[in-house]
Parts: C-alpha cells; sequence; structure tokens
C-alpha cells in the first residue's frame, strides 16, 4: 500500500491498523456517543430548561397564591375587624370574646406567615424583581396584620376612634400590598413568557441542532456502512469465496489481506493454509508422480524383463501391449503384434476359436482363468502355454485383459520324461517283486530238475523230458535276470573298466553279431575312458544297443559306436531329471536304419514293448540296458527321427580309480561234497525241500527251518555244531540277516550263505554286495550251490 | 442600581465619614480601574446598607497591618445605597457583591431576614455569606453558602426562658415580638424553652415599629397591643423579641404601669445610648441580651475595643464586634491560602468539623451542629449597660 504522508490520510491509516475488535468497540463508541450527544443535548439544553420553567412556574404560582390567599384573608380579616368598628361593640373582658380573640389568632397566624421568608431553593426559581415585590408585598401584609392586631387591640379597649383610623391605615396598607401582589403578578407572568419564549427558542435552537445533528448521522452512517463492509463484509466475502474455491478444490484460493487485524490475520492465516496445502498437495503429487513412474519403470522393468510372456488385449481382440518374453515365445517382434489382432501369433485355422474364447474370457463367461494349452503358433510350431488371465482395470481406462503366458514345452517334455521315468521305476518294481517270486519257482524246478535228471540214466527216454525242462528253467531264469536288469535288481560284480578296451574285447563277437550288410564303425577315445560297471552287465548293453540297431536296419546300413570322455555342465543337467553335471563316459551307438516317432521313443525302453514282429523280441533287451545303466549311476538317451536313423547315448560317470583286473572264472566241475551241518532256513517249502534234498546229496547234515523263529529253535536244541547258515534273505516276521546274527552269537565261528531272488534286501544295497556276505542269488542248480557252500565252508 | 466602592486598606479608615454621593463617584472610579488586567485581590463584600458600621475602620485597619506584616491583600467591598433597609436594595446589593471580581466572602445582611433575603443570590453564585449577628434559626437551611456566627434564636431563646427562670424567679412570661424573622424566630425560641421549663405563656404578640414612643398618636397601637395583652393577665416578666425602638418603648409604657414587672430584651435591642434614651429612667428594670460587651475583660475584646475607639470615637456595639469577628474569619481564611470563593467556602464549612474553630472576640467561631455558643446578660444601671451574670 502507498503510504501517504498528509495529515489527512493519518485518520485513515488509524483507523485501518484499529484491530477488529477496536474498531466495533469505535463503532459502538461513537453510535453510543452519538446517541449520547443526542440526548446530552436535549436534556442539557431543553430538559432543565423545561423542567426549570415548570419548576419555576411551580414556585411563582405557589408564592404568589400564598401571598395572595393571604392578601384575601387579611382582605377577610379587615371586614371582620371593620364590622366590629362599626357595631362598635362594649368590650367584654378578655377571653369572653371568643370571636375576637379568634380573629386576633388568625390574624397573628397571617403575621407569622407573612413574615417567613421562603427558602433559597424555593426563590430560585423566582425571578429576582418579582421576589422582590412578594417580599414587600409580604411585608406589607405583615404590616397589616399588626395594624390589624393593634386595632383589634383598640377594640378591645373601647377606643373606637383610634380603631377607625387604624383601620383606614391597615386598608391603605392592605392596598399597598394589592398594588406589590400585581406588581408580582405582572413581573411573574413576565418571566414566565421570557422564560416560555426562551424555552421555545430553545426548542427550535434542540431542533434544528436535532436536524443538524440527524443530517450528522447520516453523513456518519454511510460512512459507518462503509467501514463494516470494509472491515467486515468485504474481507467475509472474501474468505467465504476463498473458502468455496477451496471446497471446490482450487487450492490456489488466496484471500486477500488489506488490514492487519483479525479479518486480516484470519486471512494470512488461510493464504498459509492454504500454500502450505498446496505445498503438500504438489509435494504429495510430485511423490505420487514419482512414485507412479518408479512404479510405472518397475512395472515396465518387470514387464520387460519377465520371462513370462505379457499381453494386455483388449474387449475387441486387439493387442494393446506385450513383452519381449512373448515375443520370444511368439517368435515374432513387438510390432508385429501390438495393435494387431490377438489371432495373429496363431495359426490363422484356429482364429475363429482363439477369439472366441478370448470374447468369453474377457466377458467372464470363461471360469478357468489359468490353464495350459498346446497351440500351433503362427509359423507352425507346436507349444504348450501356461496362461495366466486377469483383468487390468485402472480408472479412465477401458478394460484390458491381462494374459501372463509361459511357454511349457521344455516343462511339458521334462514332465514326460519324468513320468516315463515313474514308469519305468514302477515297472522295474514290478518286475523285481515278480522276479523274486518266480526265482524261487525257478529255483525248485531247477533244482528238482537236475536231482530227476541225475537220478536217470542217460539214454533213459525221459531224461531228454528233464533236460528240457532245465533248458525251460534256466531261460526262465535269464527272462527274471532280464527282468531284474531292467529293474535295476541284479546283482553287480563292480570293477573299474576301460570302455575302449571291453568294446575292442567285443568287436569281433558284435560284427558276427551285425552280419555283413551293417558297417561297424567303432571310435574309441585316445584317452582312458574308465568307470566303475558290472562288465558283464555293460557287455549285456552294448549287445543289446548293437542288436536294436542292427534290427532297424534290415537293409543295412551303418552302426556307429563311440566311445569319449565328455564333462556334462549344469546346462545339460538342468533339462535331464536325474542327471548331476559331472564327468562321463559316453557310448553312442548310432545307425541309419528306420529311425523311431516321438511316440516310440517315448515307449521304447518299457519292458516287453517293442516295434518287432511276434516272435522275433522279447521287448526286453532297450529296458535292460536302461535298468543296467541307471543301476551304473548312469544315463541313457535315444535321439531319432523317422528315416534318419537312431542314436543311444549312454552316459556313464567316469571313474577315476585304475582299471581293475577280472576275478578268476568260477571251476565248473563236480560239485564237491562235504559233511557239515548246515542249518537252512527258507520259507518257499518246495524250495526249501529241494535244497535239503541236493545239499544232503552231497553229503552234508541238513536241519530245515521254514522261519527264522524256527531256526532259532532248530540251532538251539541241535546239540552238535552247526558249521553253515543257508538262508534267504527275506523270511517273514524275522529276516535272514536277524538270523545270522543272533545264531553267530550263540554259534561261534558259524558261516553265513544268504540266498535271494531279490537283491534289494537287507545285504544287498543297489546290488552290491557288502563287505564279507556271502550272497547265492536265486534261482540256482544244486550243483552251484555246492560248490558256493563248498567255497563258504572252506574260506 | 447600587454604587460600589473599592475600599483600600489605607482609605477604609475614613470610608466610614464620606457621604454617599462621594463615596459612591469614587466606588466607580475605582471600580473602572479594577478593569485592569491585574490580579484582583481577595475581597470581602461587606453587605451592610442601611447603615455603614464604624466596625469596617477597624476591620480595614487590621488588614492593613497585616498587609504590612507580609500577608496578601485584601479587599473589602461595601455597595453603597439608601440607608433604609428594603428588600430591594438588600437583594440589589447581595447582587451588587456577588458581581464584584475577587469577591471570595459576602458579611451580612443586618438581620436575619435581610440575609435570609439575600441567600438565594449568594447561593446562585456560590459566594459564602458570612451572617454576623443573625439569629434565625432558618439561616442554617436557607442555603449550602449561609453561615451564621451568631447562636440562633434557639439558642436565645433557651437563654433568655433561663435567665427568667433562673435570675427572675419567673413562673409565666409575655412575648412581645417585631413582626419579622428575628421576631417571630425569637419568639419561638422562647416558647419552646418555656415549654421545657414548665413556664407559663400568659399572652404573645407582635408589634410594629414605632419611629416616635414619645408621641402618644405614633405609639397608639403600640400601646393598645400591649395594653390589651395585658388584660389577659400580668406576667412575671416580659420578654422583647423587638429591636430597640419597641422595646424601649414597651418598657417605658409599663414600667410606670407595672413597677414590679422586670423586662428581658432580646439581642435586637442594642444597649446603646438610643435605647437609654428612649427608655428612659424605665430601662433600669431591662436586662438584655448581647453576644459580645464591651465589659468583656480578655484580652481580644479589651484590643478591640480599645481600637474601635482609637478608630471610630466611640465605644463599641455587640453588632460591631460580631461583623468585626465575621470579616476577620473571612481574612483568616483568605490568610491561609483560600483566595477563591469555592475555598472560603471549604474553609468555612470545616471550621469545627475538620479545622479547630475561629477564635473572634466574640468567642469560638464554629459551624458544625453542635456548636457551643456565647451568649451575655447586661444591665442598665446608672445610664450605663453592664454585664450581668446569668444567675
Amino acid at each position: 500500500m502507498t503510504s501517504r504522508s498528509s495529515g489527512g490520510t493519518a485518520p485513515i491509516a488509524w483507523v485501518r491498523g484499529l484491530s477488529l475488535r477496536g474498531t466495533l468497540l469505535l463503532l459502538v463508541l461513537v453510535a453510543a456517543l452519538y446517541v449520547a450527544a443526542g440526548a446530552v443535548i436535549i436534556a442539557t439544553r431543553i430538559g432543565p430548561r423545561a423542567r426549570a420553567l415548570g419548576e419555576h412556574s411551580r414556585q411563582v404560582l405557589a408564592a404568589y397564591e400564598e401571598i395572595r390567599a393571604r392578601d384575601v384573608a387579611l382582605e377577610s380579616a379587615i371586614v371582620g375587624v371593620r364590622a366590629r368598628v362599626a357595631r362598635r361593640a362594649t368590650a367584654r373582658a378578655p377571653g369572653a370574646d371568643r370571636a375576637l380573640d379568634s380573629l386576633a389568632r388568625f390574624i397573628r397566624g397571617e403575621v407569622d406567615s407573612a413574615v417567613v421568608v421562603r427558602a433559597a431553593s424555593d426563590l430560585a426559581a423566582i425571578p429576582q424583581a418579582m421576589r422582590i415585590s412578594l417580599s414587600r408585598a409580604a411585608s406589607n401584609q405583615a404590616d397589616v396584620s399588626v395594624t390589624l392586631l393593634e386595632t383589634l387591640a383598640m377594640v378591645q379597649l373601647g377606643r373606637w376612634d383610634e380603631a377607625g383610623t387604624w383601620l383606614a391605615r391597615a386598608d391603605s396598607l392592605e392596598q399597598v400590598a394589592h398594588v406589590q401582589l400585581s406588581a408580582a403578578q405582572r413581573l411573574g407572568l413576565v418571566d414566565i413568557v421570557v422564560r416560555e419564549q426562551a424555552l421555545g427558542s430553545t426548542a427550535r435552537a434542540i431542533a434544528t441542532a436535532t436536524g443538524w445533528w440527524a443530517l450528522v448521522g447520516l453523513l456518519l452512517l454511510p460512512a459507518a456502512a462503509l467501514l463494516v463492509h470494509r472491515r467486515f463484509y468485504r474481507p467475509l466475502a472474501a474468505l467465504d469465496g476463498a473458502f468455496a474455491r477451496l471446497a471446490s478444490g482450487d487450492l490456489a484460493a488466496t484471500v486477500p489481506v488489506s488490514h492487519a487485524d483479525e479479518m486480516g490475520r484470519l486471512a494470512q492465516h488461510f493464504n498459509r493454509m492454504t500454500a502450505i496445502v498446496r505445498s503438500r498437495t504438489e509435494e504429495q503429487q510430485r511423490q505420487s508422480e514419482q512414485a507412479i513412474a518408479a512404479s510405472d519403470l518397475q512395472l515396465r522393468t518387470v514387464w520387460d524383463a519377465s520371462a513370462d510372456g505379457m499381453r494386455l488385449t483388449d474387449a475387441g481382440g486387439t493387442v494393446v501391449r506385450v513383452n519381449e518374453a512373448l515375443c520370444r515365445i511368439i517368435g515374432l517382434p513387438r510390432a508385429e503384434l501390438e495393435g494387431k489382432p490377438l489371432t495373429a501369433a496363431y495359426d490363422p485355422g484356429r482364429s475363429d476359436t482363439i477369439l472366441q474364447k478370448h470374447i468369453q474370457r474377457f466377458r467372464g463367461e470363461l471360469f478357468r482363468q489359468q490353464y495350459e494349452q498346446e497351440v500351433m503358433l503362427w509359423n507352425g510350431r507346436r507349444i504348450w502355454l501356461e496362461v495366466a488371465t486377469s483383468m487390468f482395470e485402472s480408472p479412465g481406462h477401458e478394460p484390458l485383459l491381462l494374459s501372463v503366458i509361459r511357454d511349457v514345452t521344455e516343462r511339458k517334455r521334462l514332465e514326460e520324461q519324468l513320468r516315463q521315468s515313474q514308469k519305468m521305476d514302477a515297472v522295474g518294481r514290478l518286475a523285481g517283486g515278480i522276479a523274486h517270486d518266480f526265482n524261487n519257482i525257478l529255483g525248485a524246478i531247477v533244482a528238482y530238475a537236475e536231482l530227476a535228471r541225475g537220478a536217470l540214466a542217460q539214454d533213459d527216454p525221459v531224461a531228454d523230458d528233464v533236460a528240457q525242462i532245465e533248458v525251460a528253467a534256466r531261460r526262465a531264469g535269464d527272462l527274471t535276470r532280464q527282468l531284474l536288469a531292467f529293474a535295476r535288481r541284479q546283482m553287480l560284480e563292480l570293477r573299474v573298466v576301460d570302455l575302449n578296451a571291453l568294446v575292442d574285447d567285443l568287436d569281433k563277437m558284435l560284427r558276427r553279431l551285425i552280419g555283413e550288410t551293417i558297417t561297424l564303425v567303432t571310435r574309441r577315445s585316445d584317452l582312458p575312458c574308465t568307470v566303475k560297471v558290472d562288465p558283464g552287465q555293460f557287455e549285456q548293453v552294448l549287445v543289446n544297443l548293437v542288436v536294436n540297431a542292427r534290427d532297424a536296419m534290415p537293409h543295412g546300413g551303418r552302426l556307429t559306436i563311440e566311445i569319449r570322455n565328455v564333462d556334462l555342465d549344469e546346462a545339460y543337467a538342468d533339462g535331464r531329471p536325474g542327471v548331476t553335471p559331472g564327468p562321463y563316459v559316453l557310448l553312442a551307438v548310432s545307425d541309419t536304419g528306420t529311425g523311431m516317432t516321438e511316440e516310440v521313443q517315448r515307449q521304447i525302453f518299457e519292458p516287453f514293448f517293442t516295434t518287432k514282429e511276434r516272435g522275433k523280441g522279447t521287448g526286453l533287451g532297450l529296458a535292460t540296458c536302461y535298468g543296467i545303466v541307471r543301476q551304473a549311476g548312469g544315463h541313457l538317451w535315444v535321439y531319432s527321427e523317422p528315416g534318419r536313423g537312431s542314436t543311444f547315448k549312454v552316459y556313464i560317470p567316469r571313474s577315476t580309480e585304475a582299471v581293475t583286473a577280472p576275478a578268476p572264472a568260477e571251476h565248473h566241475g563236480p560239485a564237491p561234497t562235504g559233511s557239515e551241518t548246515i542249518l537252512l532256513v527258507e520259507d518257499e517249502a518246495m524250495l526249501r525241500e529241494a535244497v535239503a534234498r541236493s545239499l544232503r546229496e552231497h553229503g552234508y547234515r541238513v536241519l530245515s527251518a521254514a522261519s527264522g523263529e524256527e531256526a532259532l529253535d532248530v540251532a538251539r536244541l541241535h546239540a552238535e555244531p552247526i558249521d553253515l547258515l543257508v538262508t534267504d534273505v527275506v523270511l517273514p516276521v524275522m529276516g535272514g540277516r536277524q538270523v545270522a546274527d543272533l545264531l553267530r552269537a550263540s554259534h561261534a565261528g558259524l558261516k553265513v550263505l544268504f540266498v535271494s531272488g531279490y537283491t534289494e534286501d537287507a545285504v544287498v544295497n543297489h546290488g552290491i554286495l557288502e563287505a564279507g556276505i556271502q550272497f547265492l542269488p536265486k534261482p540256482f542248480t544244486p550243483a552251484a550251490l555246492a560248490r558256493r557252500v563248498r567255497r563258504v565252508l572252506a574260506g | 442600581m447600587a454604587t460600589a466602592r473599592r475600599v483600600a486598606p489605607d482609605q477604609g479608615a475614613r470610608i466610614g465619614s464620606l457621604n454617599v454621593r462621594t463615596a459612591g463617584l469614587i466606588g466607580v472610579l475605582l471600580a473602572l480601574a479594577g478593569c485592569d488586567r491585574r490580579p484582583v485581590a481577595p475581597t470581602i463584600g461587606l453587605a451592610y446598607g442601611r447603615f455603614s458600621p464604624g466596625v469596617v475602620d477597624v476591620v480595614t485597619d487590621e488588614l492593613r497591618e497585616a498587609a504590612a506584616r507580609g500577608g496578601p491583600p485584601i479587599g473589602v467591598f461595601q455597595p453603597v445605597d439608601r440607608p433604609q433597609s428594603d428588600t430591594h436594595e438588600e437583594i440589589d446589593r447581595a447582587a451588587t457583591i456577588v458581581a464584584r471580581p475577587g469577591t471570595v466572602a459576602a458579611v451580612g445582611h443586618a438581620s436575619s431576614r435581610e440575609s435570609l433575603l439575600a441567600a438565594p443570590i449568594y447561593a446562585e453564585a456560590g459566594v459564602p455569606e458570612v451572617v454576623p449577628s443573625g439569629t434565625s434559626r432558618r439561616l442554617r437551611s436557607v442555603g449550602p453558602w449561609t453561615f451564621s456566627i451568631a447562636p440562633d434564636d434557639s439558642a436565645e431563646g433557651a437563654f433568655i426562658a433561663g435567665v427568667a427562670a433562673r435570675k427572675l424567679r419567673a413562673r409565666s412570661l409575655t412575648i412581645f415580638y417585631s413582626a419579622d424573622e428575628y421576631g417571630t424566630g425569637l419568639r419561638d425560641g422562647v416558647v419552646t424553652a418555656m415549654g421545657e421549663r414548665g413556664m407559663t405563656l400568659v399572652d404573645q404578640s407582635p408589634v410594629t415599629e414605632t419611629p416616635r414612643c414619645e408621641d402618644p398618636r405614633q405609639r397608639a397601637g403600640l400601646a393598645a397591643v400591649v395594653e390589651a395583652s395585658l388584660r389577659h393577665g400580668v406576667p412575671d416578666a416580659i420578654v422583647l423579641a423587638t429591636r430597640t425602638g419597641p422595646s424601649a418603648c414597651i418598657i417605658r409604657l409599663l414600667r410606670p404601669l407595672y413597677p414590679r414587672l422586670r423586662f428581658i430584651c432580646g439581642d435586637a435591642t442594642e444597649p446603646d445610648a438610643a435605647f437609654l434614651q428612649l427608655a428612659g429612667p424605665a430601662a433600669d428594670s431591662a436586662l438584655g441580651v448581647v453576644f459580645w460587651h464591651p465589659d468583656i475583660a480578655d484580652s481580644a475584646s479589651r484590643a478591640f475595643v480599645t481600637r474601635f475607639r482609637r478608630l471610630v470615637g466611640r465605644e463599641p456595639a455587640p453588632q460591631d464586634a460580631m461583623i468585626f469577628d465575621a470579616m476577620m474569619l473571612v481574612a483568616a481564611a483568605i490568610r491561609e491560602g483560600n483566595s477563591t470563593r469555592s475555598q472560603v467556602r471549604d474553609y468555612l464549612r470545616a471550621l469545627g468539623v475538620t479545622r479547630p474553630p475561629y477564635q473572634g472576640i466574640s468567642g469560638p467561631v464554629s459551624f458544625a451542629p453542635n456548636r457551643v455558643s456565647r451568649l451575655y446578660l447586661f444591665r442598665v444601671a446608672g445610664g450605663t449597660t453592664r454585664l450581668e451574670p446569668e444567675r
């Protein structure tokens, strides 16, 4: 505000500097002063004069009336005295003339009243000239009264002449009093008139002053209204408008601060408040924008960095946005997807179906929001997609469908592999279980057949039949061993071998096996490819793979055997369940045969699965390979395409140990005999009987028991020493291992031979015998048993 | 319109001897001279127009001496008019006094009636009116600024009744009184005191002034009233609440008829030569009431008498002493720094209340409601008046 130095602005500045309360007080004070001043003017100017006039008139009238009444009374007294004088009544004794005495008392009373001077306060209102006239009249009345009393005294004394003279004097004095009284009356009237004129003049002056005063009030009224308007209404209106703007969300609303009073401070507070709110709002908005930007950045980062494909599509099926992952999955750049129909990524043949499902999903008609489906892409590639959908809604925008898409083709494949592996395990366990019981049966068949053949003459026609039984039993035994091999339940005799050498040893046999139409190519490694395997088992694997390749090339071809060291890394292991990264030896057998479909590949390792003609294969070859390789800690994979041949890759963990020499071959001469006491524990009665019989035929004393408990009882009851315990590993209630432990405790030096048709038991762990354990797998021949018993007893 | 004169301290002694015309001329000249702008000295208005009391010379002499001793100058202003007292004259005199610049108080008037008549004038102007010898009890209530030095008629009436009862052994009294405030007031005071003492009022009657008692025609009225009154009965004593003339005339009339009859005069009967001359030998039968008497033996009175005789050339009357006390009372107020009317009023109002009474030659002056008044009894003996014991 521009400062004004002129003296005329000082009051304005002073008023502007007033507080609201001060302004209110000033207004009230001015109003009160205005009213009071008017009232005071009227009260002081006309009120006292009016009251004085009234009081004056009353006092003048009272004084005049008093003297006038006395004048009348004195006139009456004069008349009375005159009557007495005229009658010249004889004076009687004092007190006898009551009328005279009464008249005298009356006149004396008039004297008393006449001489009384009115009080100053009473006289104050009486004009001075009138006061003098009244006083003179009263004095004259007193003289009249005294003269009358003297006249009465003369009457009492009978001095009639003097009385007449005195009465005339009283009359004359009374006339003087009359004159004075008239003068006083006239003066009083004049004074009243003068005062009334003065009062009238005052009233007119008051009327004029009141008019001027009202004019002043009228002049003050706009000023007061202006003051109220400027100090109260205008700031309040400004505040009202500012609050209204604020209420409508306009944070820029401000109130002009025109005064330093309460309203000004209120406006300052409001402006400060709005500034703070505005600042905080802007700060919040900025933070919100930053948060949104950060969130958007995060979202975009997540969107772009996500390994899962993401896609936003509108209700019409138009792709609004995709991320890079989806582009990778679909195999199209972003520009080819965004803004394009959803169906552009897929095989045109299924566009209608895809679009229809999208619309249904957008409408909520499809309740499944997470699903897997196999789709054919625009380029004909089939992939498995795991899709999770959700509606993406944001204020002010049309709803979109967010699809999170994951390519699960590989996972599907792995799952299939796992499922296949689990199936193979299940089949293995089944096969193992069957083989166990089947071996017991075969054991009995083999034992009895051998016993029967031994009892027959060589030329006995039945001998051939018995020999056929033995052949069939052996073939059945082979079958069970293959099953056990597939089931990874057969006994292994592990040895560190170099696969190069092992292949070299089999080279001739393999060439004979594949025939001349097939070219065998062996690619050995220059480095030792040492693995710890059961050489016999591994030879079986190689033979089976070669035979399988040969059968795949009925018209000839090339069969390649490759041996080399490889290191499987994490990347390789990630996609293959059960594979542990590390050094391996690869044995790859490839052919140029007919190849296999994927369907065939998925079942190729299943037992009894074969694509060969009926009677040409058992369906156990590759299954056996699979089981042996897995039991050796390796992996077997097949790569094949129809018409392009197949490759079987066997990965065996590479061993760092030195190559061990092969065990000496067991002597297959006549079965040795003995005389020791053998405790036989076998729950299978037929086998127990056959085994016991064969052992007895070999000279041994045999104690039989059908269970562990029975074996303990037999051992306790047998007084003589027991040299050997031959026990089945798998027994009901008490296993063979526990029976052996108990009997060893009570029979020092007791030797033990475990027999079992099932390798996965207490003495065999994954086909590997514990140290010091003597074991004979079922089925076995009586001769094999006799040789093993002899060796155990000898050892 | 009354003229006025300014009484300078060195002129006061001769004012009393100037004729009215000369004094008026001097007053006009002095009034004109007083129209200058110099500060006006506090002035005491003297409201005695009927006569020019000789005590003024004593007062002015006293004021002059006081000024010479370093006291403040104090003026005395006395309007001069016709010697006759008249209502108009009293009021006009009071108006003249209050209009006088520097007037801080008025001393007067000569009687209760005149003082009462003038009281409104002084009340309006705020001028304290110090009444030296008025006895009407109404002086105490007539206005706020009227201060009466003399005892009121109640006190005087009680004194007279006491003298009648104790000294004269009177049991019955007849009262003759002037037909004015003084006479009626004293009459009432005496009657009230008689009632308290169980005395008998035989008769009471107003009497008029008798200019010449020796003339039978002029005294016929008075004589008739007195004679008729005594026909009601002869009292033990007669109280004369009248002025010197009627008192002397009544005593002269009745003394031969009733030799044993004794008279008690009120303070308006002045024990002066005129009384002795009018009453003649019968004056010996009279006792009188005064507020001061030259025979009072205290030093202040003796000094006043001496100074009065020296300056005025006669014996001071009680009225002179009362006027002297009234004027010196105001002068004392002025000397104490009270130079305005309100200050003098406050001073007077405080006397006997918050400040000690003023010690005048007539005794302590106080305006307290319970003030004690001094009254003296005189007797005429051997052609002179002497103080008489009350008992």
